[in-house]
């Protein structure tokens, strides 16, 4: 075969990111070839080489917003004399995302050597890793898997006899959706208000405690070592023309086979669903792509047949995100769907500003609730969508048009279930009036 | 400089102004809920946004151009807002699209949705940032319902509105109405930013989201600022609410004079009563903020005001007119030598009652001259610093407490110790959004050294911090010019000698005592000073020439105004004259006249502040009777003593003052100016009594302990001190005491109390502005039981 690798059946692609199970421990990680990109790295590149490779690798931003990761690390300023750090972002909190937690629970030296192979190319000697408080399991596991780093002197100072000390520090989060925005957990680090800060300054310029700071996504880590141990052609190998490298698809909802699948990035969603996540067991109508802050889409061969990748994705109006695919049955109502997701946006605002605080977290929510219960009346999805232009594009941070692309998407595709509910003036299937 | 564009309109501004006032300085408006003028901007409440495009160049470095020739605008995708972004030049900046009175039209509407709308019961009504602009910015005619009654539909929300805490008390100054807030985040930014007492936050998340302290009461000097800034009625000054609306208040704008800042205060009067004090905007002195002294301590005036003389007969004093009066002060002063004349000034007299008391002491040929207040050494012996001199400073060496003798210095510290500079200043004035102030921005604690005898917030954030002992600051001056055992001195002392731009800041206990003034007079070659007198306007009064003579008796008959003569002088001196604007008990019991005098809010005149600005104070509409200032008294004074005298009026005095001093002071401006004043050094010696009890410097003045609210925020009276000293006077914390003190105090009860910060040595107990900074001995007069 020849071309890039975009299947998962592909012969050539082999899974690199979850292998093994429960087999997470050092002497494990050790003989599938672990530390050998760390100490490649160290021993035989500068960082400069090292943040060139990964640029060439074309290694994107796992997070949700696929921002190229080399570039983002050479935006930090050389040689200033100042304390740099780099901060692991693994406060995954987002419906329909939970890859991160796969790679922490399973494999967490993996994240460790992408994290020293990180701090190396930007100089930063100390790491946090920010987990979501929830994650008790990968927290153990990642404690256990510093504690036997260090043990062993793949965390410390003068790491493979070099020069570069390494230090990881992990902090648990306390529940909070906002922690996951970058300078939100800068500001929940350092002990504050988890609320977002003004950029500029930028984290590379001002960060952690006012010192240059790179926030890196866990997946986005883990895929470090591999592109320095096995290259960056291996890496451009697989993927599309813009997006590289392999990618965990998550599946959930009424899938045979829910879970995280390692695919090459560009695998279809007809591929992840049915060959992967062994097909629906029930009838499906819509599902979400990159987990709930995309926007829904028809569950059709069109839909179906787009690659998984960032930019087909979004020609289809929707987003890659973090690639956690959430189907939605004909039994569940869309509007019951997208109330769901409007109540954890509003529950989650931070409240720091007016569209969010209000828009989202007051007037959405109540207005969905308003015609999700059966107490919709005509114009209240006009109101829904001007409600929604007021906020979409004029919040301080990214959450309110997280909260709102959802919404709209659904509106776009599955309009006529909302005005039916409003016409009937029905409540959603299986809304018993006794909770939410 | 950037040249903008703001709605076709051209205009210039300095590098790194922001884009909001950008707009306001070409003439245009933009509505803002959370930028506030010397505080952070943070782009929290989304009203700002406005539309901006920048040109762009292409590879050659050629400006990009529409095939028409023009400039090609590359606008930027989405709405930003203005008080976050920084100019550009050639930057194209749009407020009156379509697309930006949407946004501006929707952010009220989300702003109001939750506002409870009581404005017919609030306070703020009539003065409130969210009605203007709600009427400017609010209604579109696409929310009008289109019907034949053309009732317009203020909003579209249905929904009940959030429910939450009303009149919620935070300390006994402010209430916080939680249904009113907007969420600006001005009140928290302010305490973090400006005082560096970070004691408000934001409690819960999303729509539910409220301010709040940890526990009950502000403990700052500084919080009634935040009812000033606060853009609706949530924060309100309890001392004012309910007691009248914006509109039907009298606004004076005058001079504070409870201490030496010289800081411009609003003063808003009704039916001949002030109602309340806000802070004026002077940008060098005051910037936007008063302590909160200045500005809730003013209720003390309603109850109790003498509106006409009274004279004695027999034990009582009984009212009078000025004419019986001024028979009885002819009568008094008869056979009185005029040289046994004492004239006694308060320290918060104006330059000009200064200088008609100066001239009439000369007159009578008296030496008996004082104002309350007066250093050892004059505040004039000290090269001024000002407060902008202080930003620029290196290197700043505080001894005494600048939180409670000088509360606007500790503003300017805070500044000073963030880096900033005075904020750029524009058509429209003080910069709303000065893009240099950050949030929570790092301390340069180097720059500050700090020697209290008493805990200050300031010690955080100072590079060396200690608490001495009162009385021990000679002592210190001289191991900061000789030699010390003590390397942190050592080391303090060649840094200020090698620094060419330093402050020198001098508090009560120096001032008062001759050894250390002398010593810091030393220390200050080459230095500015700061030198925080207990008395507002002791420059003023200097400069006057008020300043006791060489002399160690006691007059035979004085004329005490506003002065609390100690026990001493009111057992020696026969015939008494008080002029004062309360009764005290000590004119009850002495004054042979008592006649009504004017308060500091009632003046005509000027004030020279610390930094040695002169200052207008204006009069307020209150209702005084036949009260007189003290210009007047001296003239009836001269009068009955068979003199012409010189001044009669106010007036008078700022005519000879302006020749001699070269200044206009009737009109004066209210930024004040601050011409080049010559160093006269002149001594006197100030009796700092004998004793372990301390009266160390506070902000609040006894006069206005009378108003129960001022007394319940102050808690109980505590005398405090290091464990060790407690031990060796042999009291015990929680023990209650009763003492007999002089002056205004008579017997007080207090509480003992252990504060391991303090210094051992003295046992301190706040001065009120009494005798500031000197001891007194342990009269305890009886134990009042265990605590």
């Amino acid at each position: 075969m020849t071309g890039p690798i975009v299947s998962g059946h592909d012969p050539r692609f082999a899974p690199v990111l979850l292998v093994n199970p429960g087999q997470g421990d050092l002497k494990h990680y050790l003989s599938r070839g672990g530390y050998q990109g760390a100490k490649k790295a160290l021993t035989t590149m500068t960082p400069d080489e090292v943040i060139n490779l990964v640029k060439a690798a074309n290694l994107r931003g796992r997070g949700g917003a696929g921002f190229p990761t080399g570039l983002k690390w050479s935006f930090m300023p050389k040689d200033d004399g100042r304390q740099h750090y780099l901060v692991c972002n693994a406060d995954e909190s987002e419906p329909g995302s939970f890859k991160d937690r796969f790679i922490m629970e399973d494999n967490p030296h993996e994240l460790i050597e992408g994290m020293i192979i990180g701090g190396y190319a930007i100089g930063a000697t100390k790491g946090y890793i920010y987990i979501r408080g929830e994650y008790r399991k990968a927290y153990d596991s990642l404690k256990q898997g510093i504690a036997e780093a260090k043990a062993e002197g793949y965390l410390g100072p003068n790491l493979f006899g070099g020069e570069f000390s390494f230090e990881i520090f992990l902090h648990r989060g306390a529940g909070a959706y906002i922690c996951g925005e970058e300078t939100a957990l800068m500001n929940s680090l350092e002990g504050l208000r988890a609320n977002p800060r003004l950029k500029p300054p930028f984290p590379a310029g001002a960060g952690l405690w006012g010192q240059p700071t790179t926030i890196n996504n866990v997946e986005t880590l883990a895929c470090v070592p591999h592109v320095v141990a096995q290259g960056a052609e291996w890496f451009n190998s697989i993927g599309t023309e813009k997006s590289k490298g392999p990618k965990l698809y998550e599946v959930s909802g009424p899938a045979v086979h829910p879970g995280v699948y390692e695919l090459p990035i560009g695998t279809t969603l007809r591929e992840l669903i049915f060959d992967w996540a062994g097909g629906v067991s029930e009838p499906v109508k819509a599902l979400i792509p990159g987990g709930s802050t995309a926007p829904p889409l028809p569950f059709t061969d069109d839909v179906l047949d787009t690659p998984m990748d960032f930019e087909a994705l979004a020609e289809k109006g929707s987003l890659l995100g973090t690639g956690g695919v959430i189907l939605i049955p004909d039994s569940v109502s869309m509007v019951d769907a997208m109330w769901n997701i409007t109540r954890f946006y509003g529950h989650e605002s931070c409240g720091k500003c007016t569209p969010c605080r209000e828009g989202v977290a007051g007037w959405m929510v109540n207005l969905f609730k308003k015609i999700a219960t059966g107490n919709g009346s005509p114009g209240d999805v006009e109101l829904l969508l001007d409600i929604m232009d007021n906020i979409e594009g004029r919040a301080f941070c990214l959450l309110a048009d997280a909260a709102v692309w959802p919404v709209k998407g659904s509106l776009k595709f599955f309009r006529s279930e909302y005005d039916d509910l409003i016409e009937r003036k029905a409540a959603v299937p299986g809304y018993s009036g006794r909770w939410k | 400089m950037p040249r903008v564009i703001v709605n076709e309109r051209e205009i210039e501004v300095p590098g790194g102004t922001s884009v909001m006032d950008a707009i306001f300085h070409a003439g245009y408006d933009v509505p803002l809920f959370c930028a506030e003028r010397y505080l952070s901007p943070v782009g929290a409440c989304r009203m700002c946004l406005v539309r901006m495009g920048t040109p762009r160049k292409d590879k050659d470095g050629e400006l990009i151009k529409e095939d028409s020739g023009e400039l090609k605008i590359f606008w930027m995708p989405k709405l930003n807002a203005s008080c976050t972004a920084v100019v550009s030049e050639g930057m194209v900046i749009d407020t009156l699209s379509d697309a930006v009175r949407k946004s501006q039209s929707g952010m009220v509407e989300l702003t109001l949705m939750n506002h409870p709308l009581d404005c017919p019961t609030c306070d703020k009504g009539g003065a409130c940032e969210l009605q203007d602009r709600s009427y400017e910015y609010g209604l579109e005619r696409k929310f009008y319902s289109g019907e034949a009654s053309g009732q317009p539909i203020y909003t579209r929300y249905e929904f009940t509105r959030r429910h939450v805490d009303k009149h919620h008390p935070l300390s006994e100054f402010i209430t916080l109405d939680r249904e009113r807030c907007i969420h600006c985040k001005r009140c928290v930014r302010y305490f973090e930013e400006i005082p560096g007492q970070p004691v408000l936050d934001f409690i819960e998340r999303g729509v539910d989201t409220f301010i709040g302290t940890a526990d009950y009461g502000l403990p700052s000097n500084f919080t009634g600022n935040i009812t000033d800034i606060c853009p609706v009625g949530a924060l309100l000054d309890g001392v004012a609410r309910f007691r009248g609306r914006n509109w039907e208040y009298d606004h004076h704008v005058t001079t504070d004079l409870s201490d030496a800042s010289g800081s411009g205060i609003w003063v808003d009067s009704r039916g001949g009563q002030i109602e309340r004090i806000r802070a004026f905007e002077r940008r060098e002195v005051n910037q936007a903020w008063i302590s909160d002294a200045a500005r809730f301590g003013h209720a003390w005036m309603r109850e109790g005001r003498l509106t006409a003389p009274l004279i004695r007969e027999g034990d009582r004093l009984v009212p009078a007119s000025w004419d019986q009066a001024f028979a009885a002060l002819k009568e008094g002063l008869a056979g009185i030598e005029t040289q046994e004349i004492g004239l006694y000034l308060a320290g918060e007299s104006s330059l000009e009652e200064g200088y008609a008391a100066a001239h009439l002491a000369r007159a009578l040929g008296t030496p008996h001259l004082d104002f309350a207040g007066r250093g050892a050494l004059s505040a004039s012996s000290f090269t001024p610093a000002s407060f902008s001199e202080l930003l620029e400073a290196e290197l700043v060496l505080v001894v005494g407490n600048p939180t409670e003798e000088l509360p606007i210095l500790h503003l300017w510290l805070q500044e000073f110790l963030k880096g900033l500079k005075l904020p750029p200043v524009y058509d429209h004035g003080t910069a709303f959004a000065d893009l240099s102030i950050k949030e929570r921005m790092p301390r340069q604690k180097a720059k500050l050294a700090l020697f209290t005898p008493y805990p200050t917030p300031l010690g955080e954030y100072a590079g060396i911090y200690r608490v001495i002992t009162p009385g021990s600051e000679a002592q210190l001056f001289a191991s900061l010019q000789g030699k010390s055992r003590d390397s942190e001195l050592t080391e303090l002392a060649s840094r200020w000698s090698q620094s060419q731009n330093k402050v020198l800041v001098l508090g009560a206990g120096v001032l008062n005592d001759s050894q250390a003034a002398q010593a810091a007079l030393k220390l200050a070659e080459g230095a500015k000073v700061v030198a925080m007198t207990p008395a507002a306007n002791a420059r003023g009064l200097e400069l006057a020439g008020v300043w006791p003579g060489s002399t160690t008796g006691q007059p035979s008959a004085a004329l005490y105004s506003s002065w609390i003569p100690s026990q001493a002088q009111l057992g020696k001196t026969k015939f008494q004259i008080f002029h004062q604007s309360h009764l005290t008990p000590a004119a009850e019991r002495y004054a042979d006249v008592v006649l009504p005098a004017e308060t500091s809010y009632e003046k005509f005149g000027t004030m020279v502040n610390v930094e040695g600005r002169f200052l207008p104070v204006r009069p307020v509409g209150i209702d005084n009777g036949e009260s007189e200032g003290l210009v007047g008294v001296l003239a009836v004074l001269a009068q009955a003593l068979g003199l012409k005298p010189e001044f009669r009026l106010v007036r008078q005095v700022q005519k000879a003052l302006k020749s001699e001093l070269n200044l206009d002071l009737e009109s004066l401006g209210q930024q004040g100016e601050r011409p080049e004043l010559p160093l006269t050094k002149k001594e006197a010696p100030v009796n700092l009594g004998e004793g372990p009890v301390y009266l160390r410097p506070s902000m609040w003045r006894f006069h206005q302990l009378s108003d129960q609210r001022v007394r319940k925020s102050l808690g109980p009276e505590v005398l405090e001190g290091h464990p060790e000293t407690l031990a060796k006077f042999d009291l015990k914390p929680g023990q209650n005491l009763e003492l007999e003190l002089p002056g205004p105090y008579g017997r007080v009860s207090v509480m003992v109390s252990a504060r391991t910060e303090l210094a051992p040595g003295a046992l301190h107990l706040p001065a009120y502005g009494f005798a500031t900074a000197t001891s007194l001995p342990l009269q305890i007069m009886q134990p009042a039981g265990e605590g």
